[in-house]
């Protein structure tokens, strides 16, 4: 039996699984999920998928025969990853940013803020180009209404500011994903082979310490300014939620496996960019499996992702072109072949990472029939529409949220604004939230009947 | 690449039309920074708030903007770990989340804290507290880790260079209650190991703390005082924690007096850390920062890999540390010099003969190189994969070196990478890429990895009388040098440097004096470093917003 302490405080090493340097790791298909508290009335698990730019124009990912409401016989050729799972996606298309579009604040890719946010964003400085998101976002406002910590990842995440996250507890307070699968592990894990006096040991040292820091924290507050006093009142209720988490003592039942050592695999280069998302999908599901949390949101590297130049040839794709550059490309000349199969390729292998997802969440069993897949709420989305505009937005659900959902559909929402879409995920998370956002910006539920 | 030569006489009449805001084509934008209009700003002055307060108020005694609380970077982090506990795997470098930016320099200085970080800080901090008790007691106590004054000793000794000040009394007690605690339930050195771990998680440790000064409210303006005008000191000079003598001379009140000060940051500007400091503000100003990451045309450049990318980087950071700290540390050198610092495969890009050894001082042809702005960092970083950008080369010298802010593109527009001569036409962008892109297209000369083609054509900057219009780089560098915008743009940008922040209407004052000691000097890099300490900004402080 192993003992979770979400805290990373170490970087122990683990037994390396079977097949670790490999593409898959064999445990996941034998690892039968927990349904933890018996939710009943929500999806067992919300996981979050950012693929990062824009999508090609509609024309090349329509599903044939598109209407509201029809539907999936087939899906696009750059979406043939996901055939397997056709029947358990829910397309939905034709929303608008709408608080994006009302933003004043210039830029192409600032819709990273406003993805789970749905509120205009909080600029840093009057002549600073960078901005932070202006509220709490959805992943981070359902976990806490379930009373848990999400899981926030990323891969290949480079930059501090508003185009490099998605996920906030706050107005100018956003969540740093982690972004090497081996600390996400070990930040989840680590603890799990000590013996229990050395873990109560360690335990009990770390508690000192944060005490320790908590007093130093209360000593000097009141000799700060109002600005800097609001900083610290944050970190010391970090620290506290870090007591507590400790003093917890949360058990978990399961058997993790670790993804290949940091010491020996580079999962911040570019070069190993696949492998590195397929390991974190890993890591995230294992914890996920093991009941540590129902929430999790997965960002594959900026808006732009010009930090990603798909020189993959194993996975299909071999361009010396940074994938900013490949949609830009297309964009100025929308008609030429070659660009046009450049782009084509690489959102062929953004769908091929989200199908790893999907094949990672049908393989685990939840003990009913049912799969991981099917009692999840997954969704995927980009930050931009076509052509860096913020109008007939694609997005996609996969799974049926614990059988809330009616999937293997295309539904169109004729210029809704997203936030919508943010109060269904909370609602199919149990949640009896009736707007998300601004209020300006949300006129309820999608209807996604 | 495209021929403008016949187009300059419609650039210029364009420039006409134009100068009056970067958007007169477009109406209704009111995105930030649209009220400093670049083509306004007059020179000597830079992109500073503007609220109308009469320069005469310099009389009236100190003034300051007000600084956010900051948290370490990431970069100073690991120069404190390094001097306080002789690590060198740079945990932050490796293992924590990106710095914030605020003025153009990592500052950590708008968004608290979040989760991650303080995991981050968690292990890094029982990682090397473990190591640091097991291998560097010894440096610090001579006395048994079980004794409790021993403990005490070195709470007091450690805590003093850790916290940049020394503890109270009550902070010291609550230290050693800790380690007694500790040493009771299992022994001394895991005591010990305690106090160190708990002093790296600690805000006095993490952030760059400065305190109101008893019975004083946000409004006043306040002297820094001596221990923290010590640590500002250090990491503005050294990037890193105060060593004991900067803690000392705080002690004696050596820094209370302007000429104490001054001794001390001489002092500090001879020894080596100086160096960590001038690399960090030149990666940072010069956006040197990913150049490992850049994709160029592997069929035009066959020659670019990582190693290319280091070699690059190295010159650059060399180049500015051999001319401020061996030199004559004067910005006219940085811009002009016919000479850099490489290593052999750089040298042949170059054209020229390589270094004496593995690395060092090589001379460039005078025609084709002086300074910064014609070292291959630049050039490649300010360059697409396949193509120079006049965009980027135009911006850097518009914004990091004449200072004058650039708002972004107008919401809609989609920035195409590339360059396009349409853009200079179409009046939804004209207004800015005048601005921009004719001094871009006047580096031509050098390809998308900074060698020499040749290829270049006159370009302008407008709007600037005392750079202009130039026909080769070589001859921009050198008016940019002797320009007083750029001087003062420069000043400015160690102000921004130092302060983490752009410089409010309340610095003006601060500012104005700075730039004249930097003038006085024959703009010499170590003056200025030494005025920005000087400054009233530096030694004085307020939470006052202005």
């Amino acid at each position: 039996m192993a003992r979770s302490r979400f805290a990373n405080f170490s970087r122990r090493r683990f037994l390396m699984g079977a097949g670790a340097c490999g593409m898959g790791l064999p445990f996941l298909s034998s690892l039968v999920a927990r349904a933890g508290s018996d939710p009943v009335d929500r999806a067992r698990r919300l996981i979050i998928f950012c693929s990062p730019n824009e999508p090609i124009n509609p024309d090349f990912w329509l599903p044939p025969g598109a209407s509201h409401g029809s539907v999936l016989t087939g899906l696009a050729p750059e979406m043939a990853s996901l055939e397997p799972y056709r029947d358990k996606l829910l397309m939905l298309g034709n929303m608008d940013m709408a608080s994006r579009i009302a933003d004043p604040h210039p830029g192409g890719h600032i819709g990273m803020g406003h993805l789970l946010v749905g509120r205009r964003v909080t600029e840093i400085g009057p002549n600073e180009p960078e901005h932070w998101a202006s509220g709490m976002s959805v992943d981070q406002h359902i976990a806490a209404a379930l009373d848990m910590d999400p899981l926030t990842v990323g891969i290949r995440v480079s930059g501090a500011n508003g185009n490099s996250r998605i996920s906030y507890v706050g107005d100018s307070q956003p969540v740093d994903p982690v972004t090497n699968p081996s600390v996400l592990f070990d930040n989840l894990f680590a603890d799990a082979t000590l013996p229990a006096e050395e873990l109560a040991a360690l335990k009990a040292q770390r508690l000192s310490v944060l005490d320790r820091v908590t007093g130093d924290l209360e000593r000097i507050k009141s000799r700060l300014p109002a600005e800097g006093r609001n900083k610290l009142e944050i970190h010391t209720d970090m620290v506290r939620d870090l007591e507590l988490k400790i003093e917890s003592d949360q058990v978990i039942d399961c058997d993790p496996t670790a993804p290949p050592s940091a010491d020996t695999f580079d999962y911040g280069s570019n070069a190993n960019f696949p492998t590195a998302v397929r390991r974190q999908i890993d890591v995230t599901l294992q914890a996920m499996g093991c009941g540590i949390s129902d929430v999790a949101t997965i960002q594959l590297s900026n808006s732009g992702a010009s930090n990603l130049t798909p020189l993959w040839p194993t996975e299909g794709i071999d361009l010396n072109l940074n994938y900013h550059d490949i949609v830009h490309d297309h964009n100025e000349d929308p008609n030429n072949a070659t660009i046009i199969d450049r782009r084509l390729q690489a959102e062929t292998f953004f769908y091929s990472m989200f199908a790893y997802l999907l094949e990672q969440l049908d393989t685990i069993e939840e003990g009913d029939g049912t799969t991981m897949l099917d009692n999840s709420l997954v969704v995927w989305m980009k930050p931009i529409a076509q052509r860096h505009n913020f109008n007939e937005f694609l997005f996609m659900l996969a799974g049926s949220a614990n059988g809330q959902l009616s999937t293997g559909r295309y539904l169109s929402f004729d210029g809704q604004p997203h936030n919508n879409l943010l109060v269904n995920l909370c609602n199919l998370m149990g949640l009896p939230d009736t707007s998300y956002g601004e209020a300006q910006f949300c006129t309820g539920p999608l209807d996604l009947g | 690449m495209a021929r403008v030569r016949a187009k300059q006489t419609l650039v210029v009449s364009l420039l006409g039309l134009v100068l009056g805001g970067c958007y007169s084509g477009v109406d209704g934008f009111d995105g930030p920074g649209a009220g400093g209009d670049p083509a306004r700003v007059p020179p000597g002055d830079d992109a500073g708030q503007d609220d109308g307060n009469p320069e005469a108020s310099c009389e009236e005694g100190p003034a300051v903007g007000a600084s956010p609380l900051r948290r370490l970077t990431r970069f100073e982090y690991d120069n404190a770990v390094r001097d306080l506990l002789g690590d060198t795997t740079r945990p932050g470098e490796q293992l924590f989340s990106p710095d914030e930016h605020l003025g153009g320099f990592a500052a950590n200085a708008v968004a608290p804290i979040s989760k991650t970080q303080l995991d981050e800080y968690a292990s890094a901090a029982e990682d090397l507290a473990t190591t640091f008790v097991q291998s560097q007691l010894d440096q610090w106590i001579d006395c048994p880790v079980t004794d409790t004054a021993c403990a005490a000793g070195f709470v007091d000794a450690f805590g003093r260079r850790a916290f940049r000040r020394p503890l109270e009394t009550d902070e010291v007690d609550d230290y050693v209650a800790l380690y007694e605690d500790a040493n009771q339930a299992w022994d001394g050195e895991t005591g010990l190991r305690l106090v160190v771990e708990s002093m790296l998680m600690s805000p006095n440790f993490l952030y760059h703390l400065e305190l109101m000064p008893e019975g004083t409210a946000e409004t006043d303006v306040t002297p820094v005082s001596p221990y923290e005008l010590a640590a500002r000191t250090s990491f503005f000079v050294w990037a890193s924690v105060p060593d004991d003598a900067l803690l000392d001379a705080a002690a004696a009140g050596e820094l209370d007096t302007p000429e104490g000060l001054e001794t001390q940051v001489r002092r500090m500007l001879e020894d080596d850390r100086a160096a960590d400091t001038l690399a960090s503000f030149t990666g940072q100003w010069m956006h040197l920062e990913g150049i490992e990451d850049k994709v160029k045309d592997a069929t035009l450049f066959p020659q670019w890999d990582l190693s290319m990318a280091e070699s690059m980087q190295r010159e650059t950071t060399a180049f500015v540390d051999e001319v401020v700290r061996n030199g004559d540390a004067t910005l006219g050198t940085l811009l002009t010099a016919r000479w850099t610092m490489a290593d052999a495969p750089l040298a042949a890009l170059y054209g020229v003969a390589g270094p004496d050894g593995e690395f060092g001082r090589v001379d460039l042809p005078p025609q084709e190189r002086a300074g910064l702005l014609t070292q291959a960092s630049f050039l490649t970083t300010n360059a697409h994969a396949a193509e120079v950008s006049w965009v980027y080369r135009g911006k850097f010298v518009r914004e990091n070196l004449l200072c004058q802010h650039l708002p972004a593109p107008p919401i809609g527009v989609e920035v195409n990478e590339a360059n396009d001569l349409g853009r200079l036409e179409d009046p939804e962008c004209s207004g800015c890429h005048l601005m921009m892109d004719p001094i871009g297209w006047g580096f031509d000369d050098y390809d998308p990895l900074g060698i020499f083609v040749g290829e270049g054509q006159p370009g302008e900057v407008a709007g600037a009388p005392e750079v202009g219009e130039f026909d080769g780089v070589v001859q921009l560098a050198e008016s940019l040098a002797a320009s007083q915008t750029v001087q003062d743009c420069v000043a400015t940008q160690w102000f921004r440097y130092a302060a983490r922040r752009e410089e409010q209407s309340a610095d003006t004052c601060a500012l104005d004096d700075i730039k004249a000691t930097f003038a006085e000097s024959g703009q010499d890099i170590r003056e200025l470093i030494v005025a920005v300490v000087l400054s009233d900004a530096f030694r004085y402080r307020t939470a006052q917003q202005s």
